[in-house]
């Protein structure tokens, strides 16, 4: 317990120094922030009026002060744009974003655990090959190229699938699905190769052990020992590569809600980078940071709490 | 603590190396203190052999490292020709450095694999800035021969040799700056039994050649009795008895020495079973070693005064050179004092 | 030649110079076909390397002149043929590898050094430097790259000196982590005792006995690297936060051809087929590099 503490004090001070420059963006880059918002022919008018909106004109630390005291109530500041408040923006936004992240996670996995059991136990087959080449593949295809030729050959030669447009599931499942699958499997295209081949390879290391040949010769079935005895010690580094992968498809997941124009997260930032509307893009940024810090923090102390030997090490 | 007594100290004016005091302690976390070398105090003759022998544990792998100050002890003196190796500074030590060279136990891993042997064999002269290329090249031709290699090999890989041939190249390695002393620290633990002697010989065959002062350390009584002049005996970081190989294998004065002894293995078919001498209990941890005679817990003549007073070393029988560190010795001791 | 394990095996008994250290394939048909692939891999990296550094002097048209053309496919007039403006698709192609190995070339190139030079020291020397370096490299990890580089690419504007910039800091902490961790591994092996033991200085100890054991790990992941960095700028020019027209790059590329997918689909495909071959080519490298690190050995 007292591990997990210390990280978690750790990972505070990460999550404070984030916010921080997260923050403190506009003045940490050079040129006059009033400049970069409105456009060259600001006039003194509206810079003032824009610094004292953004409250640019107060010291640096008070303001993060007051940006932290807000934020950690809920108050992200309003958009520039109709002010909305930035929270509610968020709020709207996630449930899409979560569904198109968790699902690809599952997705990936899906094809991969089962393919690297199999190409472990019958390494060098047929399946092996096949699965190993199309995992490579995977990786190497950016998740955005990916999305443009699904749509190419699904939704416009076949016509299959909606080239675009999200409905929530809570409207009608099934229009749901069909417009999540291309967003799912392109954004679980990159994680499904990474996964497969790491638990590949770690399979067929661990198969390698004596125990295993002890459990052979004890006569146990293949399946028991393949799912028993060698999956276990894998589970451990994929457990924290599905962590780390997952917040990093988050980023991922931006480009794919372009393409597809789903309403989510990735969206909002974007649009907020367009209009140059700085409140929203901040909270929107700080948002990010925060749940990417706070999940890599959870499987670290997941991880250490599940392993001993990383306590003590 | 209490170190040894100086009594089977030599003549300071023939002595190549003096270690006295020589403590190393490492902390292991929580205010605890690993023991690893507690108060040793020997001395070293120019030309002469002295093996260092043990259990794994012993400390006497820390003992030769502590020597090159590789780290530094906790306490005690190195005193190399008279100087005092751990109260010189950076600059002085390195200076010393060629005169003092070390050749380890996995010959592989002392040699970077991605650098030719030639290369590995030139960068101590190449640190020093000795002579030329074509000098340079000369000596390390000189050397490689002399260690039985052909010269040809200066451009290949360590993992192109043998364990043996690797461990050839780390002794030409070590005795490319000229050195006068050696560490040997368990030269031929690594390696197959056949090429064991043939180490051990090039070893003897450099110490003449050159003129070298070795110390060798080792947990291998067999190999020991052959090369040295004179044999050690520690047990969790201290000394136990000291004098000639034919007075410790024939007769052995501490109990540790005689059970060490006993266990060894006698290539003799014929030789008949002796009754062994046997050690009970587990080696103690050098976190808290025992009080008193550390071995006490292990020995089957201990009796109180061995749990309350530790012993120093005393000189036993009828040699010159002979010394024990134990109250209930084996052999007759020389001290007309002892009980 | 002796084996990688020579005194485990002298431990047991084994005479192990005798046993050869040999890569054994599966089948002798994958062998080939990996190292097929791992040609056709360089050679397409070649190639377009070459394209992208001969481009002023090559025959092809300027990647903006036209205008006011009409999409043509390939081999109809052109070799690539052209894009919904007319402008010819090859000389695009070329131009746009031209910033895009510019941009990944310079930042991880940049990275590698100052990753390596940092996580040299903080591994070898340690102290307060290496306290200080974690800490930082663990914040600038802590953030999700894409997303600080749409952002500073938004503020700041995409020149390509601002992406190479970005692009650099954000790799760097991984750099410096693996280097780190591969010089404290190093720095316990044997051999740099005996280096030390020979009077070497800690620079010395750094540059000649460590770095060459550090490189080969940090070189394999420099390749991988290579290839996420050519996604990310891929990314952001499709984005449109990338590199700036009229300057061509193939994510921006990609973004324009949508409209004309099925029309003309071509557009999107030249440039998203040669991505998919640049990215593909230097994860094959970065594989073929990591393996050769590692003998496989015969087992029993």
């Amino acid at each position: 317990m007292r591990y997990a503490f210390g990280r978690f004090t750790y990972l505070l001070f990460i999550l404070l120094a984030v916010t921080f420059l997260v923050s403190t963006m506009l003045e940490l880059m050079p040129g006059e922030p009033a400049y970069i918002i409105i456009g060259e022919e600001a006039d003194e008018e509206q810079i003032e009026a824009l610094n004292k909106r953004l409250g640019l004109d107060k010291p640096v630390l008070e303001r993060y002060a007051g940006w932290l005291g807000n934020a950690v109530t809920g108050d992200l500041g309003r958009s520039s744009s109709g002010n909305i408040p930035v929270a509610q923006l968020i709020r709207q936004r996630l449930p899409v974003t979560i569904q198109l992240v968790i699902g690809s996670q599952l997705l990936a996995l899906a094809f991969a655990v089962p393919s690297a059991i199999y190409s472990s136990y019958r390494s060098g087959g047929f399946v092996d090959q096949a699965s190993s080449a199309m995992s490579f593949a995977m990786i190497s295809v950016p998740h955005f190229v990916l999305a443009v030729l699904l749509i190419l050959i699904f939704g416009v030669n076949l016509g299959w699938l909606p080239t675009a447009g999200f409905v929530p599931i809570t409207e009608n499942f099934a229009n749901n699905m069909r417009s999540m699958v291309m967003p799912t499997i392109a954004v679980a295209a990159g994680p499904a190769g990474i996964y497969q081949r790491l638990l590949r390879s770690d399979m067929t290391a661990t198969l390698r052990e004596d125990y295993i040949a002890m459990a052979e010769a004890k006569g146990q079935s293949p399946t028991r020992i393949l799912l028993r005895h060698a999956l276990r010690p894998s589970m451990f580094s994929l457990m924290t590569l599905v962590g780390l992968t997952t917040a990093a498809a988050i980023g991922g997941s931006v480009v794919v809600e372009v393409i597809f124009g789903l309403p989510g997260i990735g969206r909002l930032l974007i649009n907020s980078i367009e209009r140059r509307d700085v409140v929203v893009l901040q909270g929107v940024v700080a948002f990010i940071g925060v749940g990417y810090v706070a999940l890599n923090g959870f499987v670290d102390i997941l991880y250490g709490v599940l392993d001993p030997r990383v306590r003590r090490g | 603590m209490v170190d040894s007594s100086a009594a089977h100290l030599r003549d300071d004016d023939h002595a190549l190396l003096r270690v006295e005091d020589l403590t190393v302690e490492f902390g292991a976390g929580r205010g605890r203190r690993v023991h690893a070398v507690s108060g040793i105090t020997f001395d070293v003759l120019a030309g002469e052999t002295l093996s260092l022998v043990g259990e794994s544990g012993c400390g006497k792998s820390t003992t030769g490292r502590a020597i090159v100050q590789l780290p530094p002890p906790t306490r005690g003196r190195v005193l190399y020709d008279g100087d005092d190796l751990a109260k010189m500074s950076k600059i002085q030590l390195k200076k010393v450095r060629p005169r003092i060279q070390m050749i380890y136990q996995d010959p592989i891993s002392s040699l970077n694999p991605r650098r030719t042997i030639g290369r590995v064999i030139d960068e101590p002269l190449r640190v020093w800035r000795t002579g030329d290329n074509k000098s340079r090249g000369r000596a390390v031709d000189e050397i490689l021969e002399a260690v039985g290699l052909d010269p040809s090999a200066k451009s290949r890989r360590p993992y192109e040799f043998s364990g043996g041939q690797c461990q050839r190249i780390c002794i030409a390695r070590a005795l490319v700056l000229d050195p006068d002393l050696v560490i040997c620290d368990e030269p031929v633990s690594a390696l197959d039994v056949s090429v064991q002697a043939q180490i051990l010989n090039l070893l003897e065959e450099m110490k003449e050649r050159y003129g070298l002062t070795l110390i060798f350390i080792s947990h291998d009584l067999a190999v020991v009795r052959n090369v040295s002049d004179r044999v050690a005996v520690m047990y969790l970081g201290k000394l136990c008895e000291i004098g000639p190989p034919e007075d410790l294998y024939d007769a052995p004065a501490h109990p540790y020495t005689a059970a060490l002894m006993d266990a060894a293995p006698v290539a003799d078919p014929d030789a008949p079973v002796r009754q062994n001498r046997a050690l009970t209990g587990e080696l103690p941890s050098p976190l808290a070693p025992p009080s008193g005679c550390r071995f006490r817990t292990r020995c089957e003549y201990a009796t109180e005064r061995c749990t309350n007073e530790e012993p120093l070393l005393r000189p036993v029988g009828p040699g010159q050179d002979h010394f024990v560190a134990c109250h209930h010795p084996l052999v007759e001791t020389g001290d007309p004092e002892a009980p | 030649m002796a084996s990688y394990d020579a005194p485990a095996d002298s431990a047991r008994g084994i005479d192990s110079s005798a046993i050869p250290v040999v890569a054994l394939p599966r089948r002798p048909f994958k062998r080939h076909f990996r190292t097929a692939f791992l040609a056709l891999a360089i050679g397409w990296l070649v190639l377009i390397v070459m394209l992208a550094l001969l481009a002023p002097l090559l025959p092809i048209p300027e990647s903006d002149a036209g205008g006011f053309g009409v999409a043509k496919k390939p081999f109809e007039d052109r070799f690539l043929g052209t894009d919904q403006l007319g402008r010819d698709m090859l000389s695009r192609l070329v131009y746009g590898a031209r910033m895009s190995f510019l941009i990944a070339g310079a930042s991880i190139s940049l990275a590698l050094s100052i990753g390596v030079a940092v996580g040299l020291w903080a591994g070898y020397v340690r102290g307060k430097l290496e306290t200080v370096v974690t800490a930082v490299a663990d914040i600038i990890l802590a953030f999700p790259g894409l997303v600080l580089l749409m952002v500073v690419a938004a503020l700041l504007g995409a020149s390509p000196r601002n992406l190479i910039f970005a692009i650099t800091i954000l790799q760097v902490p991984t750099f410096i982590r693996l280097a780190r961790a591969s010089t404290i591994s190093v720095a316990n092996r044997e051999f740099v005792l005996a280096a030390k033991g020979s009077g070497a200085g800690t620079m010395r100890i750094a540059a000649l006995e460590i770095l060459p054991n550090v490189l080969p790990t940090l070189t394999a992941y420099a390749l991988a690297a290579t290839a996420r960095v050519f996604v990310i700028e891929g990314s952001l020019s499709f984005l449109g936060l990338g590199i700036q027209p009229p300057t061509p790059a193939w994510g921006s590329m990609i973004a324009a051809g949508r409209p004309q997918l099925v029309a003309a689909p071509h557009i999107v495909l030249i440039p998203a087929i040669s991505l998919f071959a640049t990215v593909l080519s230097f994860n094959a490298l970065a594989d073929a590099r990591r393996d050769s690190g590692r003998p496989s050995r015969l087992i029993g």
